[in-house]
């Protein structure tokens, strides 16, 4: 509750309401508690170059984090499949692409087919247009279809605590 | 009054995130451009836990192509530390609805859906997740990788003033990990946050711990860090405790445990 209460005494040193010398109305105001998630449109992993060696795709995705409450975390989810082999991996019709997708928000690679999903950052208190980095990694090699695939991911801001 | 009662309201994490807010136009048009996001407002919904409309949800679509929106009501699902998930596979639909759980929205618009109580919560509160979900119309048709948004907010429906209960039972303390802990139980029905602390003495001597203060869903247990067990020597130790809730002493109490 402490930080949704604010003076409009904050507006008045940005220069936004006019001052009124020797005004003595109290005054007071609420921001309400707000979420903003923004991300680039991610490019790539569509199809991959044809080849019998195994080779690693990597791909990056910038985001901006806006949250008046905290903590909160930001992680990643498959939004096709939540179970089963698809869960987790690139699809292309009726194949699969054999490893799983992995992401990082900076640190650690994670595969996207485990049971929790992976998280990519963590905030402890409020934030505001904060920049984070998605990092994508796929491996390729062997058989199977090099074009034609796809995935929904669902990049999620949650708060932590209730 | 008023004026000076609420300065001294302002955190300066908070005052720090509404300067941005006001002065961040620019940075919100530029990542629109770079693809765009959504954002809810508010992201906490708190209201007494009578049955009614108790909030309203407003959600804007900044990316460059409509947005299937839903919106669902989840309970939370409580961590061993007190950290909460949604959980995936119930919902609370029966007991809180949401005025328009499934829309588009175009490119650029917002919409705002109500939140109402159905009936009365059991136990007279209710602290759940309203999770939201917004994905590309065309997303099945998009080749290669789609982002999708997902937002967990919080709903707190608090017990009227005359029904709050402030109530924890406290189970025996146990080592788990490298920490000695306490099970603290919330069986009241609100989510104040939950301190206090402890004397531990033994082998080791006398030392003084505090809680940190969690939230505690009613009904969920809370493993209370006390204190790291490689601070003790092998003995038996007794915990003092007293847990604290909005600064009301909700229990004290006396145990033991063996360090070996």
């Amino acid at each position: 509750m402490l930080q949704r209460f604010i003076l409009v005494g904050v507006v008045l040193a940005l220069g936004a309401v006019p001052v009124v010398a020797g005004a003595q109305t109290s005054v007071g105001g609420g921001v309400p508690s707000f979420m903003q998630l923004s991300v680039a449109e991610p490019n790539g992993f569509a199809s991959f170059p044809k080849g019998a060696s195994t080779h690693t795709y990597s791909l990056k995705v910038g985001a901006q984090v806006t949250a008046t409450d905290y903590p909160i975390t930001m992680s990643i989810s498959d939004g096709n499949d939540s179970s089963g082999t698809r869960h987790g991996h690139l699809v292309s019709g009726s194949s699969v692409m054999p490893a799983a997708l992995q992401v990082s928000g900076g640190s650690a690679w994670l595969g996207l087919d485990g049971s929790a999903d992976p998280t990519l950052a963590h905030w402890s208190a409020p934030v505001s247009h904060v920049p984070a980095t998605i990092r994508l990694r796929q491996q390729v090699g062997g058989a199977g279809p090099r074009s034609g695939y796809h995935k929904l991911l669902l990049v999620t801001i949650s708060a932590e605590s209730p | 009054m008023l004026a000076r009662r609420r300065r001294t309201c302002l955190s300066a994490p908070a005052l720090a995130v509404l300067l941005a807010l006001l002065t961040g136009c620019a940075t919100i048009a530029h990542a629109a451009t770079a693809g765009g996001g959504l954002s809810v407002n508010p992201a906490i919904i708190d209201h007494v836990a009578t049955p009614g409309d108790v909030g309203t949800i407003a959600i804007v679509n900044t990316t460059t192509t409509a947005q299937k929106i839903t919106i669902t009501p989840r309970p939370w699902i409580s961590s061993p530390t007190g950290v909460v998930t949604p959980n995936p596979h119930k919902d609370l639909t029966a007991l809180v609805s949401i005025s328009q759980p499934s829309f588009t929205l175009t490119a650029g618009a917002s919409r705002s859906v109500t939140v109402t109580l159905r009936k009365p919560a059991p136990g007279g509160s209710l602290f759940a997740s309203i999770v939201a979900v917004s994905v590309p119309v065309d997303a099945a048709k998009r080749p290669g990788i789609t982002l999708g948004f997902r937002f967990v907010t919080r709903l707190r429906l608090d017990p009227a003033q005359d029904a709050r209960k402030l109530k924890v039972t406290v189970g025996a303390p146990r080592i788990v990990g490298k920490n000695i802990v306490l099970p603290i139980r919330n069986t009241g029905n609100t989510i104040e946050p939950i301190g206090g602390g402890a004397l531990v003495t033994g082998p080791s001597g006398a030392r003084n711990v505090a809680f940190i203060e969690t939230r505690i869903l009613p009904g969920a247990t809370v493993q209370m860090g006390v204190a790291p067990v490689s601070e003790f020597k092998r003995g038996r130790y007794t915990i003092n405790y007293t847990v604290q809730q909005t600064g009301t002493r909700v229990a004290a109490g006396k145990k033991t445990i063996q360090i070996s």
